[in-house]
């Protein structure tokens, strides 16, 4: 990968002799042989029902996050309740966010053996694991051992974790519906008499940033950008849907159209009408001249010099978190309704490893995640009176610099079985629970699109859109000259070819779904 | 001598000589000074040379927790030092045996250490190697051995010691001295400048690397400072990427400020700035013996 | 014939036994070398399969030339072929010239001036390429950095670096040459310093200028240090250097057009694509490329100073 040494792979007849003499004498090298000599689970059904006869096993399992300085004790205490009830010694180790898919993928492909590990639509990609053969398929395990699983997640969402129709990874319950809005300084909005009610849509907010503008030097109305913007991010309203798991790609059908049809989005009247209205807002100041530019919007929205900012997405009790982040009050103010899709859906998963030696056992420790809130909470929030003290059944407060605080609960199981932090509202779960079931649901939800046979086109796509996507979301650059001069290069990048495989794709599966 | 030096030459040598240094010198002084900036005035004002309001504030942040970066420079300190050491033997025994004209095998062996600069068997062989086969995943050991005979050192070696007079060696072993007493007693005190040359290529090497800690690394202990360094821009690009934004992952997450990431910047470059100047002197001269024999 | 070979075995032998000592001081070396270079050639298969993670090595389907056919079919192999060796050439004649001119300057000043150029010169040099990034960002950063902050003070438009390919071969040069040039430059002067002075002496005599003597003794004499370093340098020509095109570019896709290698495409189709046939195509690639190539820079080596050929 790096150093050039590491990379410059071979050459030339004489060196594959002399190379297959060298690996002849190498100690066994076949890095598969665990996944091969995985017993079929139902060689092993019987012992698993009485866990006094399992041997005990120990079980490593990778997760993304700031490592923990404290995790050797929560492990240790974790074990005494795995080896309990499970027989299994439980090792976690966490990976840093920048380099978690690089080294879960250097050890999938050198076949290292770990047990679980942490996937996604957005680390350790789960579709390219999936096709390389990095997970074990699970359906025979989830039945047996993973009722608790079984009983937690919607029924509807296993589509977006099946693959040839076989599932490859357990769910992380947790929010998994968009609601796309602002966050807003709440003392402005009362000041300038800013109704949240009277919101339905994103230019509902115009006279207020007139407002703004004419009273509050210093302070400019919008902040948006940060990486890469969709070019149609704020409110499809959901009468549009992504067609493909990428963020990136343009291509997308209209919800209720019968005939699924994909198109690209840029030719849209709802997009072209978009670009112009932030056209129009940059012109009049709404945003900062170089809004295009802003790298790390999280750090700038403390500054306070932005009176909203856009959410990624409004959850239940995530005023008080932007709230606390930010040490500005803010109101969240929806400009869209609720949905989910596949992408949100596999936003958090758990899968087995294809190296794995133990999967019943892995599956049981996950199920156990689901079950057994006592292991779920030492997990997500360390020991109790070390980590955090306890301020009745249901709230937590964490004790600053214990050595151990992963704040990520969702990495570990079913989220709606955590500890409430202090200030957040005593129904959160079941509120987003709620919300997860009512949520409009994508009518391409399990649809997968495998970008495999047109794989270099979508990627010079996606470098061509990440030119223009930031320009154009911020109105920085006019959509008339802009606009145009990206449909010739998206052409000739062959986005016509991607969309035809895409649309052939959506139609064999609905043919093979009844849609 | 001086006579020979003709004055606006000279002059001229000196504007563009000082000149390049001031800009060697300059980026490391910004970073300083962000380093030693309030974190607000970065955020609205931007970096600049000379801090608005001077504040050890982002260095006692870093010392608040000092046990991560204190075992951080155990590890880098730890892997230098011994890296350093070994590699150096090994190194100057194989390049030594090169050396030797009279040795009937020295082509071969050449051809034999030269062969692996130009192919290798790939990175998913190797890692399987060293983290697996012997079994060095998450050990000092990962961070040592992969470069204890890196070729180009081997050769580099060669070079000095191939200037060695062949009559000391020769009036040595007439003397019935063994191989051994040659090299250690003879070879290796004759040549410091060259060792000290290939022992700061080597000690820069192993302080300046991470690409060893990003493959074979996984718990807190064993952590290498400019692993620490490269981690937290690692966490910084991901994490405001866009990516991560869409998946609500960057708000959940609090980045080391701008001002503590630049100090952890001079905490991990500082101490080889000390170092060089006592290698300096060896240095030079060993690479005037390295460049007449290449 | 058998008996032939026999006898050159024995003779084989004989040497070895003769030169057992030797034989011992080589030995940790060359065993190292054999398990850490030699053993792991068996990845050589790896272009020519369809490597999945679940069949591993040598039970993955073989699939030719295919993962080739993917490397040349985009119009990828010549962006990062063009790229890596226009990127390299540049650097390779920038760097030996401005060594160069630094190390014939060091040679007009004082020895005291020299170690404290020297030591200046040489700071960069020990900075990892990781410090060297966040150098470049605090330089370049789009809403903090110094260089938009000077633009702005001189009412100039800021510019989004990361964004725009045009001027990064030109910072990339700079970088390169700013990180390397001291290091360089003392190898030149210190071949300046062994040119004996009786030459310059006898110039001196017959009134010839600074210059003249620049041209007329110093670069001739230097030149066979510069013809090797220089053609070492081409045997490399294929070879980015990653942390330089990667860490300092911050990976951002936007100046791929420019600042995309051979070293970071690899990277990156391993990284994203997980794609492991493919990336070690591209490998394979560069390594048959180099592997002419230094054969070739080491017969012209050989022809002008064959104690320097590398074997």
């Amino acid at each position: 990968m790096k150093r050039n040494r590491s990379m410059h792979v071979l050459c030339l007849a004489a060196i594959v002799a002399l190379a297959l003499a060298a690996a002849g004498c190498a100690p066994a090298p076949t890095p598969t042989s665990g996944g091969q000599a995985t017993p079929t689970p139902g060689n092993q059904a019987t012992p698993t029902e009485a866990p006094k006869e399992l041997e005990p096993v120990d079980l490593t399992w990778y997760v993304i996050g700031t490592p923990q300085a404290d995790q050797a004790s929560v492990d240790a205490a974790a074990s005494a309740i795995t080896m309990e009830k499970i027989k299994a010694n439980l090792r976690i180790i966490t990976f840093d966010w920048g380099t978690y898919s690089d080294k879960l993928k250097t050890m999938a492909a050198t076949g290292e053996e770990y047990d679980l590990c942490f996937t996604s639509s957005w680390a350790n990609e789960f579709f390219s694991g999936v096709s390389k053969g990095a997970f074990l398929p699970i359906d025979d395990l989830l039945a047996e051992h993973g009722q608790s699983i079984l009983a937690q997640v919607p029924e509807e969402y296993w589509g977006a974790a099946t693959v040839a129709g076989k599932r490859y990874a357990m769910f992380n319950y947790q929010i998994s519906v968009a609601q796309n809005g602002l966050f807003v300084q709440k003392a402005l909005a009362e000041t300038y008499g800013l109704d949240p009610a009277a919101i339905r849509k994103i230019e509902d907010f115009a006279p207020f940033f007139d407002k703004i503008l004419e009273n509050e030097p210093g302070i400019t109305p919008l902040l948006t950008g940060g990486g890469l913007i969709p070019l149609f991010n704020y409110d499809t309203g959901y009468t549009l849907d992504r067609a493909t798991q990428s963020w990136v790609l343009p291509l997308y059908i209209r919800v209720g159209d019968p005939d699924f049809k994909v198109f690209d989005l840029g030719q849209s009247p709802e997009s072209k009408g978009r670009n112009a209205l932030m056209r129009s807002w940059y012109n009049k100041g709404y945003l900062r001249k170089d809004a295009a530019s802003i790298t790390d919007p999280a750090s700038e929205s403390k500054t306070g010099k932005y009176a909203a900012w856009v959410a990624g997405t409004i959850t239940p009790g995530g005023e008080v978190v932007e709230s606390a982040r930010t040490g500005i009050d803010v109101i969240a103010i929806p400009i869209a309704p609720a949905y989910t899709d596949t992408t949100y859906v596999i936003a958090a998963m758990t899968a087995i490893s294809r190296t794995s030696k133990n999967p019943e056992r892995a599956m049981m420790l996950f199920d156990l995640m689901y079950s057994d809130k006592a292991l779920y909470n030492l997990v997500c929030n360390g020991i109790e009176g070390t980590h955090y003290t306890k301020i009745d059944e249901t709230y937590i407060r964490p004790i600053a610099d214990s050595g151990y605080a992963p704040t990520t609960d969702w990495v570990f199981g079913g989220q709606f079985n955590a500890f409430l932090k202090e200030g957040m509202a005593p129904d959160t779960w079941t509120v987003t629970d709620a919300l997860n079931k009512s949520a409009a649901k994508s009518p391409l939800m399990g649809f997968v699109y495998n970008q495999e046979d047109v794989k270099d086109k979508v990627a010079q796509i996606e470098a061509i859109l990440q030119e223009y996507a930031q320009a154009m979301a911020t109105g920085t650059v006019d959509p008339d000259v802009a606009q145009p001069e990206l449909d010739a290069k998206l052409k000739a990048a062959g986005l016509d070819d991607v969309i035809a495989d895409v649309q052939a794709q959506l139609d064999a599966w609905r043919a093979a779904n009844g849609k | 001598m001086s006579s020979r030096r003709s004055g606006a030459i000279r002059a001229l040598s000196h504007v563009v000589l000082s000149g390049f240094s001031i800009l060697c010198i300059l980026p490391l002084l910004l970073i300083l000074s962000i380093s030693l900036s309030k974190e607000m005035d970065l955020l609205t004002d931007g970096y600049a040379l000379i801090p608005k309001t001077p504040t050890l504030e982002a260095y006692a942040m870093v010392f608040r927790h000092p046990d991560q970066l204190l075992s951080s420079y155990g590890v880098t300190i730890t892997v230098t030092v011994a890296g350093t050491f070994f590699s150096l033997l090994i190194t100057s025994m194989l390049a030594y045996v090169l050396s030797r004209r009279d040795y009937p095998l020295a082509r071969k062996t050449s051809f034999f250490v030269f062969f692996p600069m130009l192919f290798s068997g790939g990175l998913v062989p190797w890692y399987i190697l060293v983290a697996r086969t012997l079994g060095m995943r998450d050990t000092l050991f990962a961070l040592i051995v992969p470069y204890l005979v890196i070729p180009w050192f081997v050769l580099l070696m060669k070079g000095f010691l191939s200037s060695m007079p062949a009559s000391i060696l020769e009036a040595a072993r007439i003397d019935g001295a063994s191989e051994y007493r040659i090299f250690f007693r003879l070879v290796l005190p004759l040549n410091k400048p060259g060792i000290a040359t290939v022992a700061l290529f080597c000690a820069l090497l192993y302080w300046n690397d991470y690409w060893l800690s990003l493959l074979f690394i996984q718990t807190t202990r064993t952590v290498s400072l400019q692993f620490l360094l490269f981690r937290i821009m690692s966490n910084i690009d991901f994490l405001t990427s866009a990516l991560a934004i869409q998946a609500g992952v960057r708000t959940q997450v609090d980045l080391p400020q701008q001002s503590a990431r630049m100090a952890m910047c001079i905490l991990a470059a500082g101490p080889m700035m000390f170092v060089f100047p006592f290698f300096q002197k060896y240095f030079v001269k060993g690479l005037i013996v390295g460049a007449v024999k290449g | 014939m058998a008996a032939g070979r026999e006898a050159q075995a024995v003779k084989t032998i004989r040497t070895i036994w003769k030169h057992r000592e030797l034989v011992v001081l080589s030995l940790p070396g060359v065993l190292f070398l054999l398990v850490f270079s030699y053993i792991p050639l068996y990845g050589i298969v790896l272009p020519f399969k369809n490597f999945r993670y679940d069949l591993g090595f040598w039970k993955s389907p073989w699939v030719g030339f295919r993962n080739f056919a993917f490397l040349f079919g985009s119009d990828n192999a010549w962006r990062i072929t063009r790229n890596t060796v226009l990127l390299n050439l540049a650097f390779i004649l920038v760097m030996t010239g401005v060594a160069l001119a630094f190390a014939l300057m060091l040679f007009e000043v004082r020895r005291r001036s020299v170690r404290a150029y020297q030591t200046a010169m040489f700071l960069p040099y020990f900075l990892s390429w990781v410090v060297v990034s966040y150098i470049f960002l605090a330089l370049l950063d789009m809403d903090r950095g110094l260089a938009n902050r000077i633009l702005e003070a001189l009412g100039a438009e800021p510019r989004l670096w990361y964004n725009d390919p045009g001027p990064w071969p030109l910072l990339l040069l700079l970088a390169n040459t700013w990180k390397g040039a001291g290091y360089s430059a003392i190898i030149y002067y210190a071949g300046l310093m062994n040119i004996d002075r009786e030459y310059y002496e006898a110039a001196e005599i017959d009134g010839a200028t600074r210059f003249q003597q620049i041209r007329k003794i110093s670069i001739p004499l230097l030149s066979p240090l510069i013809t090797i370093l220089f053609l070492l340098a081409i045997g490399r020509i294929l070879y980015g250097n990653f942390d330089l095109f990667y860490n300092l570019t911050r990976n951002s896709t936007l100046l791929y057009p420019a600042t995309d290698v051979i070293d970071t495409f690899v990277y990156r189709a391993l990284r994203v694509t997980g794609d492991i046939g493919m990336s070690s195509a591209a490998g394979i690639y560069q390594s048959v490329v180099g592997f002419f190539i230094v054969l070739a820079a080491n017969l012209v080596v050989r022809r002008i100073h064959p104690e320097n050929s590398l074997f």
